[in-house]
């Protein structure tokens, strides 16, 4: 499986990685050898086979809809790294799409 | 006072529930082992005043004459993934801290605004949390070499790896620093440091155990288990922990098994199969000589052993890798330098440069290297043929394991094909790595139960000293009674009365 320099920047940036350019060169390798042995699944002839996306019975329970305690205001913000005033504090955005 | 840490956790509980023994003497003879077995680097964090003060609690209790827990006064570690409101939480991540190059004492760690509500019930229960056990980054590895701080170290060799990624709380359990333990087990991640460092590591059922306040890595896989030096303590703490959470909802709403009751089951008349799948090309013909003797052994105490066939065995590596990263990429999103841990401004002004500077300097290579293959197994173009295939896939194997269960009650396996190997010996390939976990991985893609127990050692050799192995025994979902009357049957007859690392060697 050929996997290219620039297809490692185009999931670098879908995963929003900055990465090294050694880390990029390692990254290339590592990630065509990996895909080479995962491509061993192809030979499975899985036409007609479900798709397992959850183990064990998915019963969505429900629970009343009421307030309850949860963290506070203070306690939410207590571990980030910057916060204005009763709120989590980022660099400005602009809207590039 | 040490000696109080070669008990059984239920023999140490009856002396504190009776006064015999105080709950602050085994927490200060735990805090000294910890502190003497230091090299070992099981522990990222020793919570030694919160402990102390639970321990002291638990004394003044007793001594009112209130009642106490199933746990009482027993020191337990606790895999760093797991949240304590009392004790900093960085899953061995850069990315939960402030400081990517300061020592992680000074490295400011986060702080978590609550209990994982496995710690909840472990509290209630009268269990001291001595400390955070060191973890492969993000639970993300086969050695724990991937801590973003230090890596843990085998008891019976220290220059080999403890296993991974719970490797800190096999060392906490293997040294005697603690009589229990908490890991997490996406891939094997509980049953292979068990089985390398000589413990008893439980995965539960997917579903059995709450995942509230456990640092995500596979969603469709992650489960909370216990590990002990002895089967019963296991059962135990697998009590203590199981059960419905409504903070859950992945998490069964089933009554939990009495597993320690089931651990005086004994096995006659039990079916156990032996998949021959397990014992192929790759096996260290030493591990499956063992492996066999204690499947005879276990024949000889009345099981009925036969061969059954698992023909996806081979496919389990592949599709875990797929699966899990395609989830991990997505449940690692959450750290972006935003909520809390790192920072790290980017080359511009603006939050995606620092998203991309804050990810791209907390995340160490594995977990770069796993967010990077999840993302391309989900991307445009190739979301059939790796994420989808390998849900097909996942479905194949889950039916090797319900077909497997209509004939046996129990499976019994290797759980890595080698002994424990050299740190840094695998570092450089990752593949060569991830073959450590071929024989956990497809019962965790299953959501089957799974069991480690100490088989006994490897012969010592002038290049190898005496390497624990371990069974890995298997059954069908929600059977956790099954592996713990297998399990304990097994330890009852085992030729090898005690396992401890040689340098530690109390009897």
């Amino acid at each position: 499986m050929a996997l290219s320099r620039e297809d490692v920047l185009h999931i670098a940036e879908l995963a929003d990685l900055a990465l090294t350019p050694e880390e990029i060169e390692r990254l290339t390798r590592d990630l065509a050898a990996v895909l080479e042995h995962v491509t061993q699944l192809a030979e499975l002839d899985t036409s007609g086979v479900e798709l397992t996306t959850h183990i064990g019975s998915l019963q969505m329970p429900l629970r009343p809809d009421q307030l309850r305690p949860s963290l506070s205001q203070e306690q939410a913000l207590a571990g980030a790294p910057s916060v204005g005033p009763g709120a989590f504090a980022v660099p400005k955005f602009v809207d590039e799409g | 006072m040490s000696e109080l840490l070669d008990l059984p956790i239920a023999d140490l509980v009856k002396r504190v529930h009776t006064g015999q023994v105080a709950a602050e003497d085994v927490t200060r003879a735990s805090l000294a082992r910890i502190e003497a077995t230091r090299s070992l680097g099981a522990f990222l964090h020793v919570a030694r005043e919160a402990a102390l003060a639970t321990a002291r609690q638990i004394d003044q209790r007793r001594a009112r004459g209130e009642s106490l827990g199933p746990l009482a006064g027993v020191p337990i570690a606790i895999k760093d993934a797991l949240c304590t409101k009392d004790a900093p939480t960085t899953a061995g991540s850069r990315i939960l801290t402030r400081n990517p190059d300061a020592p992680l004492e000074s490295a400011g760690p986060w702080q978590p605004p609550y209990d994982a509500t496995v710690i909840e019930r472990l509290r209630q229960a009268d269990a001291v949390l001595v400390g955070k056990a060191n973890m492969d980054e993000f639970a993300m590895g086969s050695s724990n070499e991937n801590s973003a701080f230090f890596p843990a170290r085998n008891p019976w060799d220290p220059t080999r790896i403890p296993g991974g990624s719970s490797g800190g709380s096999a060392v906490a359990v293997a040294s005697g620093a603690t009589l229990g333990a908490l890991g997490s087990d996406t891939g094997g991640s509980i049953r292979q440091p068990a089985g390398l460092c000589g413990v008893v590591g439980v995965k539960p059922s997917y579903g059995r155990v709450s995942r509230y306040g456990l640092l995500a890595f596979a969603s469709s896989l992650d489960q909370v288990g216990p590990m002990a030096r002895d089967v019963r303590g296991a059962a135990r703490l697998l009590e203590v922990i199981a059960g419905a959470d409504e903070l859950d909802s992945t998490c069964a709403r089933l009554p939990v098994g009495g597993y320690e009751r089931a651990c005086e089951r004994g096995v006659r008349g039990l079916r156990l199969g032996v998949p021959r799948q397990y014992f192929e090309a790759g096996l260290d013909a030493e591990l499956a000589r063992a492996t066999r003797a204690a499947i005879q052994r276990l024949a000889e105490l009345g099981c009925e052993v036969s061969d059954i066939d698992m023909p996806h065995t081979k496919y389990g590596l592949s599709t875990y890798y797929l699966l899990a990263n395609a989830e991990a990429s997505s449940n690692l999103s959450r750290y972006d330098g935003v909520r809390f841990g790192l920072r790290c401004d980017g080359e511009r002004a603006d939050i995606h440069a620092m998203y991309r500077a804050t990810r791209g300097r907390g995340f160490g290579t594995e977990v770069k290297r796993r967010i990077m293959l999840g993302t391309y197994a989900l991307s445009a173009g190739y979301y059939d043929a790796y994420y989808a295939k390998a849900q097909r896939v996942r479905t194949l194997i889950a039916r090797d394991f319900a077909r497997a269960f209509q004939e046996v009650d129990v499976l019994a396996t290797p759980i890595m094909p080698t002994p424990a190997f050299r740190l840094g010996e695998r570092l450089a390939d990752p593949l060569s790595m991830y073959l450590a976990d071929v024989y956990t991985l497809p019962a965790s893609l299953a959501g089957v139960p799974g069991l480690t127990v100490p088989l006994g050692t490897t012969e010592p050799t002038p290049e190898r000293p005496a390497l624990p192995i371990g069974l890995q025994l298997l059954a069908a979902h929600h059977a956790e009674e099954t592996l713990f009357a297998a399990a304990a049957a097994w330890e009852a007859a085992r030729p090898l009365r005690v396992l401890r690392p040689p340098e530690l060697g109390s009897s």
